[in-house]
């Protein structure tokens, strides 16, 4: 009794302050999240979320069932992937690209001017990456015909439209994504540096043994986040940019669910996919947590 | 300490906030389904026929605001001269539940229907039409519409057979008033004429003259920017411009539709061999390099620059195709290419027929828990009396309270339209324009046509593209012919999706699309068209068309 | 010492300079190119003629954009939704991750309530149950439905307070020696000591308030109440060309009007351009070390 008294005493704090955050989410996300019972349902708007038919998993059974499912999986997984580990080591490394720079205006500079894509949307960037990228008349064709290579379909032909998505959304991306590892350069103590320096460690050293490890945490955080995005190939993009020629591999989940949306507003089969790739997205991140806490004894959050 | 007590204030006032706002609006949110159920079943019988405007009967909807709209001073979607019309004349008070743009007016529905939220009356598409009556959301008005609707305007909603009214009518009840419209749309070669001139071509009577035409367009260059094309297509086939829905048609291959298959039966267009041919000849296009060979790439707007920029002069697009090409053709205050408009060409000695729709895109539904659906049918008379028989009086409705034209638009305020099943737009206004005669014009869409070509006569070249749409040689002066000769190809089918369209739909469109542009840019032998139509019927669609024709079979 | 840098050192450096260069050029044509259109004729813009220069220049564009209250209203909107937005989320924010940065010792239940709040990034209902949810809470049509719904963002908390974690925890007991509550060791220690991070947080927040349109379409139940990204979606949005009728030729004509549309998205996309300089003084170096040796 006496320890709880203790114990709360001291917590009780702590407690409070989660409380404003707590409703938030309460309100916001998880009197909401009833809504993934539609996954299991023939959502009828009239009888609501609990007087729906129970279809069991009708809905899960017609993704499985849809003829391309096994190559949607795979594009979708394929192109996901390559975004992750691009997207990951892209900003790394112009974040430290970055910090190596003397003048502070310079880095200002080109912070902000990498920064500026995120800003245009994929609707807007599709028209331009039309151009840039075309055959005949692009400035990317243009330089490999200038190196004698043949011109390149990069958007109609499918051995390389994968890859022109993982680099037009690293590309788009990338200045956006360095920020939140420059934040956490910041964090690291310069005396660290000064002590390698009379070592006599070079550049390359110290950004080996002290950059990296500190911003080691922010690292294995992102990470672990955006492995959660392994079914999350993007959308915006890919459907700004696809076409039939190139449907056998740009098809993806996302895709998908829009073509069948456009058919018939099927609430409880878009539910469904949302529900498999949450369930995905949790599996991994929650490995990953766990297997960190285990062999690390590190917690990611 | 007071820190510690402005960080508690600050959260507690966040969250106070939140309950406050929830407090105050939770009544009001969930009532008027609760509150209209008492009075349901009077619906049908208060009103008698005519129109009773002592009683003023409530209405709500929703609206799309579109930009071309411009208020009169001190009026709005709210409070404005055409609803406070129809409360004087018919006693109808029009409410307004939301105002969306026109662009996010689909979604703002979509959210509505799906959240159970619905006004009185609303439009929707065919297929909402379908869920809505599937989840008993919406008032069947064969009663309603029978007793409410004059004789003036039932005869107006069934001009063309009832066929209109058939598509809103579902075993036997009408679910919906469809927003009736003309169906008579055709597709339309369009070509520089400029160009035609001086390569010294000939006019384009048949496919072989397309052929030429476009391979001189070509090789000639007339151009001049070194990087032309004969036709201009963009990756969706079947778009109104930029399409080939036309060239597909002139070879007797009609995409996406139902056709009679001569012996009673429906078929599907896109696997007839008529389709096998059209691919054929667009692979051929494509080997002489006539087609752009990134127009897989590209979308309408994206393609339509080759015609912008002077790299080419041939193109497939419905009559409201200059609306497009005014883009390039009007440069700097000035008409600097020279369009014209040709009725389809065809590839053997049998004219060419374009495919057309039923012509209802919209449907006017009523909510299960309107009080009042009579004054739904209110509406409807009263829009299709202003709007056919124009008086002083009812101006009003087309232009706001000063009764003249002064292109605000006004007449978008009406919540509730239904149009002519025939337009006599090619009868009247190409000879209208041409003689500065606006007294032959019946409809309010042909004399806002006759008053924008009547500004490009007088010098204000941005309405050129109406023009050539409504002007003496312009795409509508080309319809006489086509309705006296009956060049349309109607879709047979016009009833709900069935089953399996829902559920596999999605992978026969993908299929198809796949196939037909691997075909058109030769990286599939024409013979893949006999694969994709076995893997069609297999994948489903034999069982489509057993639907369909069981679904013919009922309303023939 | 620092003069003496070694030649490998002064190549790398110049590399730098040049390859930076070359990816910021990159980054920067797209802008470029829409700065063009907008000060471009529209018959060159329509053509595809302007690449990164304007073609038969005129500033029509901008007089069209500026001379629309619609969009000068939404761009008010805007402001206003990014000024509340942002700094009610950062509020919630920088107290929420408090608690969640002590280790277990400290704070027991703190692993549970960390996943209650990481489950919300994974888990959703999909919009039915969320737009239900916000019309029985009465926000649809206000102000506060663009601000309340998203204003705890989970990935900011994780990301706070992983920084909170890093800083030194002889500043934390020297606060409680002190006699410090919570509150006063987080505002007077931790909240200034981690101002990059709270710089990096404040930025996504408002850039996500700035860019998001969805939410102001489906929640606003009238055009005259739409935040600006919304509205631009109004006219950057493409038509469907399949299903336009004889009547609409109006609509197309005035869509395709390339050099208004890049005006706007030039325009609208000009104040996050211009808050993010402003934040990066906030990126200061050694600034938790600096305060540990005082």
């Amino acid at each position: 009794m006496n320890a709880i008294g203790r114990w709360w005493r001291r917590e009780w704090p702590l407690h409070a302050m989660l409380i404003p955050g707590l409703a938030a989410i309460l309100l916001f996300s998880y009197i909401p999240m009833a809504g993934v019972a539609m996954a299991f349902e023939k959502f009828i708007p009239t009888k609501g979320l609990f007087g729906s038919p129970f279809v069991g998993l009708k809905n899960f059974r017609f993704l499985i069932d849809y003829p391309d499912i096994g190559r949607i999986f795979f594009n979708t997984i394929y192109i996901a992937s390559m975004k992750i580990v691009a997207g990951l080591l892209v900003p790394i490394t112009i974040a430290i690209l970055l910090n190596e720079l003397g003048r502070a205006w310079m880095k200002r500079t080109f912070q902000t001017l990498v920064y500026l894509p995120h800003f245009l949307s994929w609707v807007l960037l599709s028209g331009i990456l039309i151009d840039v990228l075309s055959p005949s008349t692009g400035i990317v064709n243009q330089i490999l015909g200038a190196v004698g290579m043949k011109p390149v379909f990069f958007l109609g032909d499918n051995r390389w439209f994968p890859y022109v998505m993982v680099v037009s959304d690293v590309w788009k991306e990338f200045g956006f994504g360095t920020i939140v590892y420059l934040a956490a350069l910041t964090g690291i103590n310069p005396t660290l540096y000064e002590a390698a320096e009379i070592d006599g460690a070079g550049r390359w050293k110290q950004t080996l043994h002290i950059t990296l490890p500190g911003m080691m945490p922010i690292i294995v955080l992102m990470l672990t986040l955006n492995i959660g995005n392994v079914l999350n190939a993007g959308f915006d993009q890919i459907f700004n940019l696809y076409n039939p020629q190139v449907y056998e591999s740009a098809d993806i989940i996302d895709t998908f669910v829009y073509r069948v949306g456009v058919e018939q507003t099927q609430f409880g089969f878009a539910t469904a996919v949302g529900l498999l790739k949450s369930i995905v997205s949790f599996l991994l991140i929650s490995t990953s947590y766990f297997l960190a806490y285990r062999f690390a004894n590190y917690r990611i959050f | 300490m007071s820190r510690k007590v402005k960080g508690v204030l600050a959260a507690a006032l966040i969250a106070g906030l939140v309950a406050a706002t929830a407090c105050s609006k939770t009544d009001n949110g969930v009532s008027p389904s609760a509150a209209s159920k008492g009075s349901e079943p009077s619906a049908s019988s208060s009103a008698s026929p005519g129109t009773d405007t002592s009683q003023v009967l409530e209405i709500s909807t929703v609206r799309a605001s579109d930009p071309y709209l411009k208020f009169d001073p001190g009026e709005s979607f709210d409070k404005n001269a055409v609803y406070d019309a129809y409360e004087k004349d018919v006693g109808v008070k029009i409410t307004n539940k939301w105002i969306a743009d026109i662009s996010q007016f689909p979604e703002k529905l979509k959210m509505a229907i799906a959240s159970n939220d619905l006004p009185d009356f609303f439009p929707v598409d065919a297929s909402q039409l379908q869920q809505l009556i599937e989840a008993d959301m919406i008032m069947d008005l064969t009663d309603v519409y029978d007793k409410n609707a004059n004789e003036y305007t039932k005869k107006f909603m069934t001009m063309d057979g009832g066929l209109q009214m058939k598509t809103a009518t579902f075993d036997g009840k009408l679910m919906a008033i469809p927003q009736t419209g003309n169906p008579y749309g055709s597709q339309f070669l369009w070509v520089r004429k400029d160009w035609l001139q001086k390569l010294n071509l000939p006019e384009p009577k048949t496919m072989q003259d397309v052929l030429t035409i476009a391979e001189a367009f070509k090789t000639k260059d007339p151009g001049g920017t070194g990087k032309s094309y004969g036709l201009v297509m963009n990756k969706n086939l079947y778009d109104g411009a930029t399409g080939v829905t036309g060239f597909m048609n002139g070879y007797h291959a009609y995409a996406d539709i139902w056709i009679d298959d001569g012996t009673g039966k429906l078929a599907y267009g896109d696997i007839q061999p008529q389709m096998k041919q059209a691919l054929q000849a667009l692979q051929d296009l494509f080997k002489k390099g006539l087609i752009d060979p990134e127009f897989a790439v590209k979308d309408t707007n994206k393609a339509s620059e080759l015609l912008y920029g002077d790299k080419a002069g041939l193109v497939y697009g419905a009559e409201w195709s200059p609306a497009q090409l005014v883009n390039g053709a009007v440069k700097d205050g000035k008409v600097v290419q020279d369009w014209a408009v040709y009725p389809l060409p065809s590839a053997d000695g049998e004219p060419a027929k374009s495919q057309i729709g039923i012509g209802v895109g919209t449907y006017y539904v009523v909510s299960k828990h309107a009080k009042h659906p009579e004054a739904v049918i209110r509406l409807l008379n009263q829009f299709i009396e202003a709007d056919n028989n124009q008086t002083e009086e009812n101006k009003v409705y087309e232009f706001g309270k000063d009764r003249v034209e002064k292109s605000s638009n006004y007449w978008l305020l009406n919540p509730l339209t239904a149009y002519n099943q025939t337009s006599t737009n090619g009868d009247v206004l190409p000879g209208a324009i041409a003689n500065r005669d606006p007294s032959g014009l019946k409809t309010k869409d042909q004399k806002t046509r006759y008053g924008r070509a009547m500004k490009y006569v007088d010098g204000d070249v941005s309405m050129w593209w109406e023009y050539l749409i409504s002007g003496p040689n312009g795409a509508v002066s080309l319809y006489p012919d086509i309705k006296k000769n009956n060049l349309f190809m109607q879709n047979k089918f016009y009833g709900a999706p069935t089953p399996t369209m829902v559920e596999k739909n999605a992978i026969l469109l993908k299929k198809r699309d796949e196939v037909f542009i691997k075909i058109i840019m030769n990286q599939a032998p024409v013979d893949e068209f006999d694969k994709f139509v076995s893997d069609w019927k297999k994948l489903g669609g034999d069982q489509i068309t057993q639907e369909v024709n069981d679904w013919y079979a009922k309303v023939k | 010492m620092r003069y003496k840098l070694s030649i490998g050192r002064r190549l790398f450096l110049g590399g730098n300079v040049v390859f930076l260069t070359a990816v910021s050029l990159g980054c920067l044509m797209p802008l470029v190119h829409i700065w063009a259109l907008s000060l471009s004729s529209g018959a060159a813009a329509s053509a595809g003629e302007v690449v990164l220069w304007p073609v038969n220049f005129t500033t029509a564009a901008y007089e069209n954009v500026f001379g629309k209250p619609e969009y000068l209203r939404a761009f008010g909107i805007s402001v206003q939704r990014v000024v509340l937005g942002t700094a009610i989320s950062m509020l919630l924010t920088i107290v929420t991750a408090y608690p969640l940065a002590k280790d277990q010792r400290q704070f027991r239940m703190r692993t549970v309530y960390v996943w209650i709040f990481v489950l919300t990034i994974l888990f959703n209902g999909g919009l039915i149950p969320w737009y239900l949810t916000l019309k029985t809470l009465g926000l649809i049509d206000t102000i506060w439905a663009l601000v309340l719904p998203g204003a705890l963002q989970v990935f900011n908390v994780i990301l706070l307070l992983n920084f909170y974690r890093n800083l030194p925890k002889e500043l934390e007991e020297s606060a409680r020696i002190d006699g410090a509550g919570h509150l006063a060791t987080l505002w007077k220690i931790y909240a200034p000591l981690s101002l990059p991070a709270l710089a990096t947080t404040g930025l996504f927040t408002m850039v996500g308030h700035w860019n998001s349109w969805f939410d102001g379409m489906l929640l606003m139940n009238h055009p005259d109440k739409y935040p600006l990204q919304t509205f631009l979606q109004t006219i950057v949005i493409n038509l469907d060309f399949r299903f336009i009728k004889a009547e609409d030729a109006e609509l197309i004509v005035k869509l395709s009007d390339r050099t208004s549309k890049a005006a706007q998205i030039f325009v609208a996309a000009f104040p996050v351009l211009v808050v993010y300089p402003f934040l990066q003084r906030f990126f200061i170096k050694g600034i938790v070390m600096g305060s540990v040796k005082e």
